[in-house]
C-alpha cells in the first residue's frame, strides 16, 4: 500500500469514526432541529412556498445547525489538540484535525440537507422562483463555518472555549439586547451585527448569479482561512508562517470581495431580468388585455394573478387599451430594472400572501384605479372627494367572495381612506355593496363615459343608480364622519395623516 | 542524519544525539535491539523518555543514525510505515476523558489501521481482555482509576501485535496481579517483537529482561544481559551492622543490618564487620548509574 493511498484509507476511516461519533451526539440532533425551529417558526406564519423562502428557512436553519456544531465539535477537537497531540500514529496531528474537519462538514451538510428536504417537503413543491447554482453551497458553507471556528478556537487554546462561549453567548445576547433596549436604540442594530458576519453584502439574492457568486466566494474565503488558522496553530514554524501567511492574503481576499459586492450591489441598485437565473426572453405576457410581467421563475403566478383580476375587471363596461394595467412583479429584496408604463403599473412582489381578502383587495383595486385613471397617490397628491371613480374602485373591492362584513367594510374604507372622500362618498360606497351587481353593471355600461372621467361625480351615480344619500356634505369627511359611517374601524384616529389636506382634485 | 549502514536489527541506533536547547539529552547513543524485551534503566534525566520518544518517533534526533524495521524515521513515507507496525505507550499518558474504554481503543485501532469495523472491534476486545477491562469496556475513562488507565494505555500499544512496542514506565499504578499479568503479556509477545522497556522496576527488568541498557546523563553505560549486569556488581556488594560511614552507598535493610555498595575498583577502608554477599541486579543498577557517577 502506498503512502499516500494509506493515508488516504486511515484519513477516510477516521472521518467516518468521527462522522458516526457526532451523529451519535444526543444532542446534536434536537439541539439543530429546535434551533431551526426556533430560528425559521416566526417566518412560518407566511408559508415558504417560494424558493427565496425556502431558502431563507435553509439559511437559518444552517446557523443553527452551525451554532450547535461550533459547541459540540468543540469536544472532539480538544480530543485531538489537547490529549491526543503527542499520540504517535500513521496519521499526524495535522491529519487527524483535517479529518475532524471534514466529518463536521459533512455532518452539518447532512443535517442541512435532511431539514433542506424537510422544509421543501413542507413547503408543497414545486416551488416558484429560482436559485443560482452558486447560491446551493452558501448555507451549507455556514453551517460547516460553526464546527470550523470551533476547531480553531480549540486548536489556538487547546480548552473547550467554545463549550464556554456557547454557554454564556444566550445571556450575554439577552443581556445586550436588553441593555440596546434600555438604552433605546433600534433593536435593529444588534441583528445587524450578527448578520454581518453571516452575510455583509447589502442584498441577499439567491436568484442573482452575480450576488449569490459573490456570497459564494465570502463564504468559500472564509471557511478556507478558518482551516489555514486552524493548520496554522501546531506544526513548525516555516509551516506555521505559510499557513499565516496564507490566511492573511485570503483575509485580505475576504475584505476584497465584500467591499467590491457592497459597492457593486448597493442596496438600491436596479437589477434587470437578465441578470437573474433562469431568465429567458421577454418576461411579459398579455391576457385578455392585461399585461402580466412576473419575475423569472414566477410565471405560474399569473394564473393566480389573472384569476383575481380577470373577473373583475370584467365587470367595467370597456376599458381602452391605453388603461389596461401592466401587471409587473418587483423583488421584496431588490429593485426590478423593468420598463413598464408609469401611469398603468400594478405592482405585486415575490412573497406569497394567499388569496386574502386585503391582498385581493389591493390587487383589484390598483388595476381598477389604472382602468379608471384615478392617480396612484404615490405619484401624485390628489384628492379624490366626491369621484365616482373612486365609488366604482370601491364597487369593485365589494363583490369579492369570502369576505366577513367587517372586512368587506374595512377594504371598502382602506381603499378610500386617503383620498379624503366626502360623507356622501362613504354612504354611498356602502350602499353599492348592498346593491346586485347586475343593477350596478347595468348603470355602469349605460353612464360608462361619465363615470370613468374625472368629471363624473358620486352624486351623479347615486342618482344614477337610484340610491337616496342621506349624508349631503361634499366636503372631506370629518373623524365624526368616519366614526359615524364606519364605526369600530379607527380611521377617526389617523386622519391627521392623510397627506393631502388641501390638494387638487384626482384627473 | 549521517549514512545509513546495512542492518537487519529492528531497532539500530548509531551515535544518536537529541538537544533540548543547550541541554544534551542523549549524547551519542548506540543499540541495535531485537525481538526480546530489553530493559532500559537510568536515573531521572538519563535520557530514557528521550530515546524511547526517538524511537517512537515522536521525537526527531539531533543527530546520529537510526533506523527501525529497517527504515529512515527522518524520512516522512517511511516514518509512517514505521508507525503502523510500532506500538508507543509513553510516560503519564493523557486520554480525552469523555472517552469510554471500548471507543478509546477503537479510536487507536482506526489510527493504527486495524482491517475492517468488525476485526477492529475484535481487536479492540481482545486487547480489552487482555489487560483485564472487559468488565470495563462502556466506562468513561474520567471514571476509570489510575492503574486501569495504565492498562488501558498498555492495551492500546498492544493493538495489533507491533512489531517493535515501547513502553515507558508502564507498571506504574499497576497492582501486583496486574504486574504478573502484565509480565505474561510483554513475555508472549516479544517471541516474535522487539519490546523496550523503560522503567524503574527492577523487579519487572528482572522477571522480563533478556536484556539491560543502562543510560547515564544521555550515554550508554551498560549494555548486556541482567546476568553480566549482575557480575559486575559481584564484589561490591557487602552488609554490616552498623553505617558505614560517609562515602558509601548503603541503606538500612529490614533486618537492621546495612547494606554497602563500594565503586569498582575501590576497597572500602574500613572491612570491619562488612560481609561481601551476592548482588541483586537492583545493586547492579545502583552501582552502575548511582557509585560509579558518584565516583567520578
Amino acid at each position: 500500500m502506498s503512502r499516500v493511498a494509506g493515508n488516504t484509507a486511515t484519513f477516510a476511516r477516521l472521518t467516518w469514526f468521527n462522522v458516526v461519533r457526532l451523529l451519535r451526539n444526543p444532542l446534536l440532533v434536537p439541539g439543530s432541529v429546535a434551533g431551526s425551529f426556533l430560528f425559521v417558526y416566526p417566518l412560518w406564519s407566511v408559508p415558504a412556498v417560494t424558493w427565496r423562502s425556502w431558502y431563507n428557512d435553509l439559511t437559518y436553519s444552517a446557523i443553527a445547525v452551525g451554532a450547535v456544531m461550533f459547541a459540540l465539535v468543540a469536544f472532539p477537537a480538544t480530543r485531538e489538540v489537547r490529549y491526543a497531540h503527542r499520540l504517535v500514529s500513521p496519521l499526524g496531528l495535522k491529519g487527524r484535525v483535517l479529518s475532524l474537519m471534514t466529518a463536521s462538514v459533512l455532518v452539518s451538510t447532512l443535517l442541512l440537507g435532511a431539514l433542506a428536504g424537510l422544509v421543501y417537503w413542507l413547503s408543497g413543491p414545486p416551488l416558484p422562483g429560482t436559485l443560482s447554482p452558486p447560491a446551493h453551497p452558501a448555507p451549507f458553507l455556514v453551517a460547516a463555518a460553526g464546527p470550523l471556528l470551533s476547531i480553531a478556537l480549540v486548536a489556538w487554546t487547546r480548552s473547550y472555549v467554545p463549550v464556554v462561549v456557547a454557554v454564556l453567548a444566550v445571556p450575554a445576547y439577552t443581556l445586550y439586547g436588553a441593555s440596546m433596549m434600555a438604552s433605546r436604540l433600534d433593536g435593529m442594530a444588534r441583528v445587524d451585527l450578527a448578520r454581518f458576519a453571516m452575510d455583509p453584502f447589502h442584498l441577499h439574492l439567491p436568484s442573482v448569479t452575480g450576488v449569490a457568486a459573490l456570497y459564494l466566494v465570502y463564504l468559500v474565503l472564509v471557511v478556507a482561512v478558518l482551516v489555514l488558522l486552524t493548520l496554522a496553530a501546531r506544526g513548525h514554524r516555516a509551516f506555521r508562517a505559510v499557513c499565516l501567511g496564507t490566511a492573511a492574503v485570503l483575509l485580505a481576499g475576504v475584505v476584497g470581495t465584500v467591499a467590491h459586492g457592497r459597492q457593486t450591489y448597493a442596496r438600491a441598485t436596479p437589477i434587470p431580468d437578465s441578470q437573474v437565473h433562469g431568465a429567458r426572453g421577454p418576461s411579459c405576457q398579455v391576457r385578455d388585455g392585461i399585461t402580466y410581467c412576473p419575475l423569472p421563475g414566477y410565471e405560474s403566478w399569473v394564473e393566480g394573478w389573472h384569476g383575481v383580476l380577470e373577473p373583475n375587471l370584467a365587470l367595467l363596461p370597456e376599458v381602452p387599451d391605453e388603461r389596461m394595467p401592466v401587471v409587473w412583479q418587483n423583488s421584496f429584496s431588490y429593485n426590478r430594472d423593468l420598463e413598464v408604463p408609469e401611469d398603468r403599473d400594478v405592482m405585486v412582489h415575490d412573497y406569497r400572501e394567499g388569496h386574502q381578502p386585503h391582498w385581493r383587495a389591493q390587487l383589484v383595486g390598483d388595476a381598477a384605479r389604472v382602468a379608471l385613471g384615478v392617480p396612484d397617490l404615490y405619484d401624485s397628491l390628489c384628492q379624490g372627494t366626491n369621484d365616482a371613480r373612486l365609488m366604482v374602485v370601491a364597487w369593485l373591492l365589494s363583490t369579492g367572495d369570502g369576505m366577513s362584513r367587517f372586512e368587506e367594510r374595512e377594504i371598502i374604507a382602506t381603499s378610500l381612506f386617503s383620498y379624503r372622500p366626502s360623507p356622501a362618498d362613504l354612504e354611498l360606497s356602502l350602499a353599492l355593496a348592498e346593491l346586485p351587481v347586475e343593477r350596478v353593471s347595468e348603470v355602469l355600461e349605460r353612464n360608462w363615459e361619465r363615470l370613468s372621467s374625472s368629471g363624473g361625480t358620486s352624486q351623479e351615480f347615486a342618482e344614477l343608480l337610484g340610491v337616496r344619500l342621506r349624508e349631503t356634505s361634499a366636503r372631506p369627511a370629518s373623524p365624526e364622519d368616519w366614526a359615524r359611517l364606519f364605526p369600530g374601524h379607527g380611521y377617526e384616529h389617523h386622519l391627521g395623516e392623510v397627506r393631502v389636506p388641501s390638494a387638487p382634485a384626482c384627473d | 542524519m549521517t549514512t545509513a549502514t546495512t542492518t537487519t536489527a529492528p531497532v539500530h541506533v548509531r551515535g544518536l544525539v537529541h538537544r533540548y536547547g543547550t541541554h544534551g539529552a542523549l549524547d551519542g547513543v548506540d543499540l541495535d535491539l531485537g525481538p526480546g524485551v530489553t530493559g532500559l534503566l537510568g536515573r531521572n534525566g538519563a535520557g530514557k523518555t528521550t530515546l524511547l520518544r526517538c524511537l517512537a518517533t515522536d521525537l526527531e534526533a539531533t543527530n546520529g543514525e537510526l533506523r527501525l524495521l529497517g527504515r529512515d524515521p527522518g524520512r516522512a513515507a517511511e516514518r509512517t510505515e514505521i508507525r503502523r507496525r510500532l506500538g508507543y505507550l509513553p510516560q503519564n499518558p493523557e486520554f480525552y476523558p469523555y472517552f469510554t474504554a471500548f471507543g478509546l481503543l477503537d479510536y487507536m485501532a482506526v489510527l493504527k489501521e486495524l482491517g475492517g469495523r468488525r476485526a477492529r472491534h475484535d481487536e479492540v476486545r481482545r486487547n480489552l481482555d487482555r489487560v483485564g477491562l472487559h468488565d470495563r469496556r462502556h466506562s468513561r475513562i474520567r471514571r476509570l482509576s489510575g492503574g486501569m488507565r495504565q492498562r488501558l494505555g498498555l492495551a492500546s500499544a498492544l493493538l495489533g501485535d507491533p512489531e517493535v512496542l515501547l513502553l515507558d514506565e508502564p507498571t506504574i499504578g499497576l497492582d501486583p496481579e496486574q504486574r504478573i499479568r502484565f509480565r505474561g503479556l510483554v513475555s508472549e509477545l516479544a517471541v516474535h517483537s522487539t519490546v523496550v522497556l523503560s522503567t524503574h522496576q527492577i523487579e519487572d527488568v528482572a522477571a522480563l529482561c533478556q536484556r539491560v541498557v543502562c543510560l547515564d546523563a544521555g550515554r550508554v553505560a551498560f549494555d548486556g544481559t541482567p546476568d553480566e549486569l549482575v557480575d559486575r556488581a559481584r564484589g561490591h556488594v557487602w552488609e554490616r551492622d552498623g553505617h558505614p560511614g560517609e562515602g558509601y552507598t548503603a541503606w538500612r535493610l529490614a533486618d537492621g543490618r546495612y547494606r554497602v555498595l563500594t565503586p569498582a575498583g575501590v576497597a572500602p577502608g574500613d572491612t570491619d564487620g562488612l560481609e561481601p554477599v551476592e548482588p541483586s541486579l537492583e545493586d547492579a543498577y545502583l552501582l552502575i548509574t548511582g557509585v560509579e557517577e558518584g565516583r567520578r
